[in-house]
């Protein structure tokens, strides 16, 4: 595998990064705080953003190239700031809001135009070698699903305890998790409450045996976590955590078009790519035929959830208004509700923990 | 903005005892129109009469009579004129709100509803406006993604609140062949939707009118900027960015092109006749909007510093005539050359372009605090502008919460840029 290139956003296909011989890398959020002064961001844009904007301008060269997407105008300015002054490539990938014909046929257009990018600075992107690294990548993420307790047309929320491994997959690739994922024990359903332990291989410290007994579950939802944010959580005894945001539960729902893409001409690897993307459990900057709302609903009906834990990223406007949204789904169906403003830095914490723990007490009373 | 000053003299009348059966009442518009033509408070008479219009249209939505649309800013009104339906969009309601000094209750009746005080107050306001009752009810929704990512999530919000459809265009981050053909697809169904949904017919000739309709405005937008060029400019900021109601509200509407006509014509019978008294010590590009609450900011710029802005971002004119044959493809193309979609160099491009062909000696910014969009950018047009020669000030401030806008800070910067721009020739 050679050099890494980054990506900032789970619709961009880490399978065309690695068809074209690099070693794709999904930048998630840190415990570092992003830095106040930046000469090109100011201070009320996304601190995610922020963040791996300081992570990558740190790049000693191990970086080949930089995927961003249009996903926000915060995302299309961090692109702004980076394609021009980097030490390595930057590419921006348009990304539509919705799933239908028209929106799935202009995003195949997208991703092709990005491997042929790619190709130019890497290996060429064939047919063949994609279809393969998109098996390894459906393959690591059903082992996950299975592990994870997926069953239904909905990803289940992942549990807590295999955050790790989703990390992974992201920072390592798709191969090494499959292997991984294959010593351990399968999980049944989590949200039944009869999750069973199988630990995984990695050194992580995170206790699966609370994910045992009957004690209340927690839907923890909204912005990427940071570490810190999951080692608070982890160290909450007698409750058990279930995970859905971008880098966990919205990538494990399976491709609705699974084997269509060996089937037909060139053309369709693209737009199978597309659709099995834009078809995946969505964020709420997408606007799908059932909405945010249906969505939230069909996920705490197949949940039994005693509360839910909203991380709220600052300056991000598609989090406040999905907070709006799911705040209302949940004042209707009676579950508390408890949002987290975050801006990821590890001085926020001391206040966040305290929160989440009085909220976990008034849960547990 | 376009009703600043009649709701002023309608707060004169009421004091607070101004109702939402007022602010609701069609007749309320009717009222405000006529106190327009006598009070005569512009210089220009196509100043008041924009603010007619927008008044007309206001009434015209409480009415009822015809299906009412709210849209978001950047959404192309030439459709809604084409379906017959009036226009009426929640972030102008809510910079008349700020003028009328009622948007802090906005803003709280939002936040008790669990809006985020992160997101941008015109939307806050608009959101507690909603919730309070205070908009004519609409039929539709429509939203466009671009420019801005909370107003199409508000729209959700809104959509679910008052059951009523939502119909989102979804626009590309840059203009090629492929993202006008998508965009275009998506302008056609939009409308075929509606049609569905037996709200409201697309009327092809209407279509064609709305096109013509631009290309008129835009025949007399071009001339306006270029008698805005002449030294001293025959239009200022104070009473330029009045005209952004017609680029945000009233797009494609034959009243709209007759309107600009008649703003080109008095700004050229002004040069004709000479400007008398008026000193044009500095020029300036005016960048994003302005506080709509009651303040002396642009008073204080144009007539203490003789900072005037001759050119405004949001009002000038960057698409290239609209084909009648082609009339979405043509929205689109329109809609995705807006230099403030897509990366900052395009904004930064444009804005060196508008500054040079306006002989301005400097640009300010007004950054609204919750917009991500030109805010996100600031930094980056500082840098690049200023590579260009040209100082850059960024403002920082909030066009609907007075209480966001530091006042005395933004005079003693406004001040310093003043200074500075002694020296500065372009």
């Amino acid at each position: 595998m050679g050099q890494k290139v980054a990506f900032t956003c789970s619709y961009v296909p880490p399978e065309v990064i690695s068809a074209a011989g690099f070693q794709p890398l999904r930048l998630l959020p840190e415990n570092d705080a992003p830095p106040v002064a930046d000469a090109a961001l100011p201070p009320t844009v996304c601190p995610y953003l922020r963040q791996i904007r300081q992570q990558v301008t740190n790049n000693n060269g191990d970086l080949a190239g930089l995927v961003v997407t249009s996903s926000c105008n915060a995302a299309i300015h961090f692109y702004a700031s980076l394609h021009k002054e980097a030490n390595f490539f930057v590419y921006l990938l348009d990304l539509p809001r919705k799933n239908s014909g028209d929106s799935t046929g202009y995003y195949a257009r997208q991703i092709q135009d990005m491997a042929a990018f790619l190709e130019e600075r890497g290996d060429p992107v064939k047919s063949d070698k994609l279809e393969s690294m998109r098996q390894e990548r459906r393959d690591a993420w059903k082992s996950l699903a299975k592990v994870s307790g997926y069953t239904g047309q909905n990803a289940s929320p992942l549990p807590l305890p295999l955050y790790p491994e989703m990390r992974q997959l992201w920072e390592n690739g798709a191969p090494n998790l499959k292997k991984r994922l294959e010593k351990h024990a399968v999980a049944q359903n989590p949200t039944a409450g009869n999750y069973s332990t199988g630990k995984p291989a990695s050194d992580n410290n995170y206790n699966y045996d609370s994910y045992n007994g009957g004690v209340p579950s927690i839907l923890v939802t909204g912005a990427p976590f940071s570490p810190g944010f999951l080692e608070l959580l982890n160290q909450q005894e007698g409750f058990k955590f279930f995970l859905d945001e971008c880098t966990t539960s919205r990538v494990l729902a399976p491709p609705s078009t699974e084997e269509s893409i060996s089937m037909g001409a060139e053309q369709d690897i693209w737009m199978t790519l597309a659709s099995e993307y834009l078809e995946k459990t969505p964020c709420p900057r997408f606007f799908l035929q059932d909405d945010r709302e249906e969505w939230f609903k069909t996920l705490i009906s197949e949940g039994n959830y005693q509360g839910v834990i909203f991380h709220d990223l600052a300056f991000c406007d598609f989090n406040h208004y999905d907070a709006l949204i799911l705040g209302n789904v949940l004042e209707s169906h009676g579950i508390p509700f408890l949002k987290i403003k975050s801006e990821l830095g590890p001085g926020e914490m001391g206040q966040i923990q305290t929160r989440i723990e009085a909220f976990l007490e008034m849960i547990d009373t | 903005m376009f009703v600043l000053e009649v709701f002023k003299s309608f707060r004169q009348k009421f004091g607070d005892s101004i109702s939402h059966k007022i602010l609701s009442s069609p007749f309320t518009y009717s009222f405000a129109r006529r106190l327009l033509v006598r009070k005569r408070h512009y210089s220009l008479k196509a100043l008041s009469e924009i603010t007619d219009f927008g008044l007309q249209q206001a009434g015209e939505a409480y009415r009822g009579k015809k299906p009412v649309a709210w849209i978001t800013a950047f959404f192309p009104t030439e459709l809604v004129y084409a379906m017959g339906m009036v226009p009426f969009t929640p972030e102008i309601a809510a910079a008349s709100a700020a003028a009328l000094d009622l948007a802090p209750d906005l803003m709280q009746r939002a936040k008790e509803a669990g809006f985020d005080p992160d997101t941008c107050s015109f939307h806050r306001c608009a959101g507690g406006g909603s919730l309070e009752g205070l908009f004519p009810k609409p039929d539709v929704l429509l939203a466009s993604s671009h420019l801005c990512d909370g107003a199409p999530q508000l729209f959700r919000y809104l959509s679910r609140n008052l059951q009523r459809p939502l119909y989102v265009a979804d626009v590309p981050a840059y203009p090629d062949e492929e993202s006008e053909k998508y965009l275009a697809r998506q302008l056609e169904n939009i409308c075929f939707s509606m049609e569905e949904s037996g709200r409201c017919k697309l009327d092809w000739d209407r279509l064609q009118e709305a096109i013509h309709n631009v290309n008129r405005a835009r025949t007399a937008q071009l001339l306006l900027s270029h008698l805005r060029r002449e030294n001293p400019s025959p239009l200022w900021g104070s009473e330029g960015l009045v005209t952004v109601f017609l680029t945000l509200q009233g797009e494609g509407f034959r009243r709209t092109a007759e309107l600009w006509e008649n703003l080109a014509r008095e700004a050229k019978e002004r040069l004709e006749k000479g400007i008398p008294g008026e000193e044009e010590r500095h020029r300036l590009v005016w960048l994003h909007f302005k506080p709509f609450y009651s303040n002396e900011l642009f008073q204080h710029i144009e007539n203490n510093l003789g900072m005037k802005s001759v050119c405004e971002e949001f009002t000038s004119v960057f698409w290239e005539p609209l084909d009648p044959e082609t009339p979405f493809l043509s929205l689109a193309r329109k809609m995705l050359s807006n230099p403030s979609l897509g990366p900052t160099q395009r904004r930064l491009d444009w804005v060196t372009q508008l500054a040079r062909e306006h002989k301005a000696n400097g640009v300010v910014h007004f950054s609204h605090w919750g917009c991500r969009q030109a805010v996100g950018g600031t930094l980056m047009l500082k840098d690049g502008l200023q590579r260009e020669g040209i100082p850059f000030l960024s403002l920082d401030g909030d066009c609907v919460d007075a209480r966001s806008f530091p006042t005395e800070q933004a005079r003693t910067r406004l001040e310093s840029f003043a200074e500075m721009l002694e020296g500065a020739v372009i």
